[in-house]
């Protein structure tokens, strides 16, 4: 068993990189621009707005903290091919593609692709500007070598001096670029002068001489976003927010993990006690009324949809109404009363608070669960009720309650116990609506707001969480399994 | 005694009520245009027989989504389908389903291109003035419609009074009602749509004010559609996300679930880890994911998504049930006499190891439907489409004024998800050998 358990444990962290690597995939591979950003209104749903994409600081920022100006996977740019340096040169300055309009998003793209792939072949750009071209031509090459030499510093409250003098000679760069370039209009001699004072900058900045093997071999592999993004996750640095940089994305989602876990845990181990009690009920007193009437009750708790169940209890039992036998209202939203009031109470007052607040929810994201394990339970005691040695047992004269405790709650257990560790995933993303409607600050709500505000550092490290508890969920209920019955072998 | 499955299957009274349910909803979702549409069904004007609601079936500025255009020629191919079932011998059959449904398949593919014109083309604005113009037909329809539209505002009015409210709703045009009124007269006989006369992509000029009094059969939704109508055509994109993704799913897992099994050792080994691996990727994070990034909603990508993530579920189950089947001798045999490994595959494993997936089938529906009305619910599936989630998600934003809108569109979703969950457990109990029908 030791050796299966070392097998599983090995393929537990090469999952979860397959999962990583499928999700950045789907995530950079997918068409949409990663600067639209949807909001979460009060009430939960999605409402668009779209930023401008220009030449603004922000937005350059926003992409190179993302490594969006990056290629995906490799990196082929300093071999770039002069005739796919004009044929794009052309296709700038007459923004047509192959004699049909370019509509304004694709000309933007392909600015911002020619932009980017500036950086990697100043001598090949040199070499055009030096050769015989048209002159509209030779100053859209110009513009492109101008403002691919634009980059951003560093940006953030903590500089070290060598990035204080990086940011001085980038913005010296910057400011020397930013009078190069030219208007479309320019003539001859105004391209002469401008041309003259990039060559000696160049020069400068040593920027024409050739990339070396082991210079083209390193930038394959390492510029690209797929490595800036595997680096850090290496080093376990998951990035930061979208919106702001100095709050990390682990801490944020641990800071709301205990929420969810709360709201997902207990279920499981409330469901896990009464549906063995339900179970054997349903299976002692098989085919009779309770039998029937249970199954009915919990088929139609199992067919209940959540988004139907949890407007429910807010408007009709919460709303306008008292506990049983109290005149506590019943809170409508939050994990605790608001923070002034949480913090000067004590102790146990914290406790009865906060059960009062999530009794509602525990409801909610109880019921389904307890639905399906009691008739997975109903199931497993039926069999185990209707093997051959209980009625030797009973035969034999031993009490119904020995019977039970011993001999059957051993054996359904093991189902029952399997199905229970297999439903933890499933759990972690039901409570996504709960939180959403019920007001609680927890993981499913903040992931839910990362997929619509398109923050790939969340998405990427929430899935990851998510798939993470899923596999381990699989992976408990297999060592359960193989340790409660004996006749299980894993070869 | 009779021990046939099926006779099995109707001896569970319950079970049998479900598919009763199930039977009696699918139909009425199928037929909706006939419960309720903005056309009557059967006008006969002038002494002859006009079928306003039928001409506008197939005709794509009256039915915009191409669900309704997909379960509109269903109506008509399904007593056929019923026909070949009881009808013609057995090996006739094989061949008429598969002509009927290519059939089906080409007609489908001309109405989704837009070959029918609109039935009732009025040449300009002011039609009614040289109305003697027009031909028989398209006034038939119209008179048709108008006659619909009256009949429901006067409804509407009289159901107001009894309740003590005055109401006035008079849009028509007075030279327009004068021409209606004449060819009133040539109107011998109108037959209106069983349920309710609204369409449910128009506009029914409902208000919160009287949606506060009128009984909830009467009510408008947020966007001042037609309740009722949108709770019958909300079947329609219920029905087709169960079995269209359940069947892309069941395809998909039956093929890698099949490979799997019969090759062992290497094959086995990688097909069982990517099995796990994709089963083990959260499904509902990825599907708000890709339904979010992708910019064109529709309810063909929400199918394609649900079915392309609940494959997993099938392949690990027909994979342990191919394994079992291999050890069997009749596969040693057939491989003996010289069966190629496809041929052993679907004529000899397949059929034993299909039969117990049926039980899987009708809980992986009930999954599939409900997140496709969750999705919907978020605001990730379709827009303004009919669909239960969208009904839902009106009502929720509607908190707390109008939301009594929330309860039909859950109860019915509810009563669907029940039924197909008790034909499921009916199934269950039937293949079960240890089962005894008392």
């Amino acid at each position: 068993m030791g050796h299966y358990l070392f097998k599983r444990l090995l393929l537990l962290p090469l999952t979860l990189c397959i999962i990583l690597l499928l999700n950045f995939a789907i995530l950079n591979l997918a068409p949409g621009e990663p600067t639209t950003q949807m909001d979460l209104s009060a009430t939960g749903e999605a409402v668009g707005t779209q930023k401008s994409s220009s030449t603004n600081d922000p937005y350059i920022l926003f992409r190179q903290h993302y490594g969006l100006h990056l290629p995906i996977f490799i990196n082929r740019w300093p071999l770039i091919k002069k005739s796919k340096l004009l044929q794009a040169l052309s296709q700038l300055h007459t923004q047509k593609k192959d004699s049909s309009e370019l509509n304004y998003s694709h000309y933007q793209n392909l600015k911002r692709g020619w932009r980017d792939r500036g950086k990697y072949i100043p001598k090949l750009l040199f070499e055009v500007l030096e050769g015989d071209l048209d002159l509209p031509l030779k100053i859209e090459a110009l513009n492109l070598l101008v403002n691919s030499g634009i980059r951003c510093g560093y940006q953030s409250s903590f500089l070290t001096n060598k990035q204080k003098l990086e940011n001085q000679k980038i913005s010296k760069n910057n400011l020397f670029l930013s009078t190069q370039s030219l208007l479309k209009t320019a003539d001859q001699n105004a391209f002469e002068t401008n041309l003259h004072a990039l060559k000696q900058w160049a020069e400068a900045n040593q920027l024409l001489e050739p990339y070396s093997f082991s210079q083209k071999i390193h930038i394959l592999f390492t510029e690209t976003r797929f490595f800036c993004y595997f680096s850090k996750v290496l080093r376990l640095d998951f990035g930061t927010l979208r919106n702001d940089s100095n709050k990390k994305v682990t801490h944020e989602v641990f800071k709301r993990m205990k929420y969810s876990i709360v709201l997902c845990a207990f279920p499981l181990l409330i469901s896990f006690v009464l549906c063995q009690f339900f179970g054997i009920l349903m299976a002692y007193f098989s085919n009779r009324w309770i039998d029937h009437g249970l199954s009915i009750f919990f088929l139609v708790l199992y067919a209940l949809p959540i988004f139907v169940v949890c407007p429910f209890l807010i408007e009709k039992i919460a709303l306008h109404h008292h506990f049983f036998f109290s005149k506590i209202p019943i809170p409508l939203s939050g994990f605790h009363s608001s923070d002034e009031i949480y913090h000067s109470l004590l102790s146990y007052q914290r406790l009865k608070d906060i059960s009062l607040h999530i009794l509602l929810p525990l409801l909610a994201s109880l019921y389904h669960c307890l639905a399906v394990q009691s008739r997975i339970s109903k199931t497993a005691f039926l069999e185990a009720l209707s093997q051959d040695y209980i009625k030797t047992a009973k035969a034999k004269g031993l009490k119904t309650s020995y019977i039970l405790y011993n001999y059957v709650g051993r054996n359904a257990g093991i189902t029952i116990i399997t199905s229970l560790t297999t439903s933890i995933g499933v759990l972690l993303s039901g409570s996504l609506i709960i939180e959403t409607l019920f007001g609680i600050d927890g993981f499913g709500k903040f992931f839910y707001s990362g997929v619509l505000n398109r923050d790939y550092h969340v998405i990427l490290f929430s899935t990851l969480l998510g798939s993470f508890f899923s596999v381990t969920g699989y992976l408990l209920g297999d060592i359960c399994y193989a340790s409660l019955d004996p006749r299980v072998r894993f070869t | 005694m009779k021990t046939t499955l099926f006779y099995r299957f109707y001896k569970q009274k319950l079970a049998f009520f479900g598919l009763l349910i199930f039977c009696l909803i699918s139909l009425c979702g199928i037929y909706a245009p006939l419960f309720t549409s903005g056309m009557p069904l059967l006008i006969v004007y002038k002494t002859k027989l006009y079928f306003p609601l039928f001409s506008h079936l197939f005709y794509k500025g009256y039915f915009s989504k191409s669900i309704d255009l997909f379960f509109n020629l269903l109506m008509f191919f399904l007593p056929l389908f019923f026909l070949i079932q009881f009808c013609l011998k057995k090996n006739l059959r094989k061949i008429a389903y598969l002509t009927t449904i290519f059939l089906f398949l080409f007609i489908f593919s001309f109405i989704l291109k837009g070959a029918v014109k609109n039935p009732a083309h009025l040449p300009s604005e002011e039609w009614y003035h040289t109305s003697a113009l027009l031909p028989n037909k398209t006034k038939a329809l119209i008179v048709g419609q108008l006659l619909q539209k009256e009949k429901r505002n006067r409804d509407l009015i009289s159901l107001l009074e009894t309740k003590g409210y005055s109401y006035q709703r008079d849009t028509m045009d007075p030279k327009k009602k004068l021409w209606l009124q004449v060819q009133q007269n040539h109107v011998s006989l109108i037959v209106f749509p069983f349920i309710k006369l609204y369409h449910w992509e128009e506009n029914a000029y409902g208000q919160q004010e009287i949606n506060q009094i009128l009984p909830w059969y009467h009510t408008t939704r947020l966007n001042r559609k037609d309740l009722v109508a949108g709770l019958i055509f909300g079947i329609r994109p219920c029905l087709m996300t169960g079995i269209a993704s359940i069947a892309l799913a069941l395809l998909l897992g039956i093929t890698f679930g099949t490979i799997s099994g019969y090759f062992g050792k290497n094959i086995d080994l990688c097909c069982a880890r990517f099995f796990e691996i994709w089963e083990a990727a959260p499904t509902f994070f990825i599907l708000l994911l890709i339904t979010s990034l992708v910019h064109s909603k529709s309810i063909f990508l929400v199918i394609f998504i649900l079915g392309i993530f609940t494959w997993t579920r099938f392949a690990q189950f027909i994979r342990a049930e191919v394994l079992k089947q291999k050890a069997l001798p009749y596969v040693t045999a057939a491989h003996n006499i010289g069966f190629s490994h496809f041929k052993i595959m679907t004529s000899e494993i397949l059929p034993n190891a299909l039969f117990s997936i049926i039980t899987l089938i009708p809980f992986a529906m009930i999954g599939a439907i409900s997140q496709e009305a969750g999705l919907s619910f978020l605001g990730l599936g379709e827009e303004n489409s009919s669909s239960w989630g969208v009904l839902m998600d009106e009502a929720r934003h509607a908190f707390p004024l109008e939301s009594y809108l929330l309860w039909p569109p859950a109860c019915l979703l509810t009563c669907m998800l029940v039924s197909i969950a008790l034909i499921g457990d009916g199934i269950r109990n039937c293949l079960d050998p240890k089962f005894r029908i008392e």
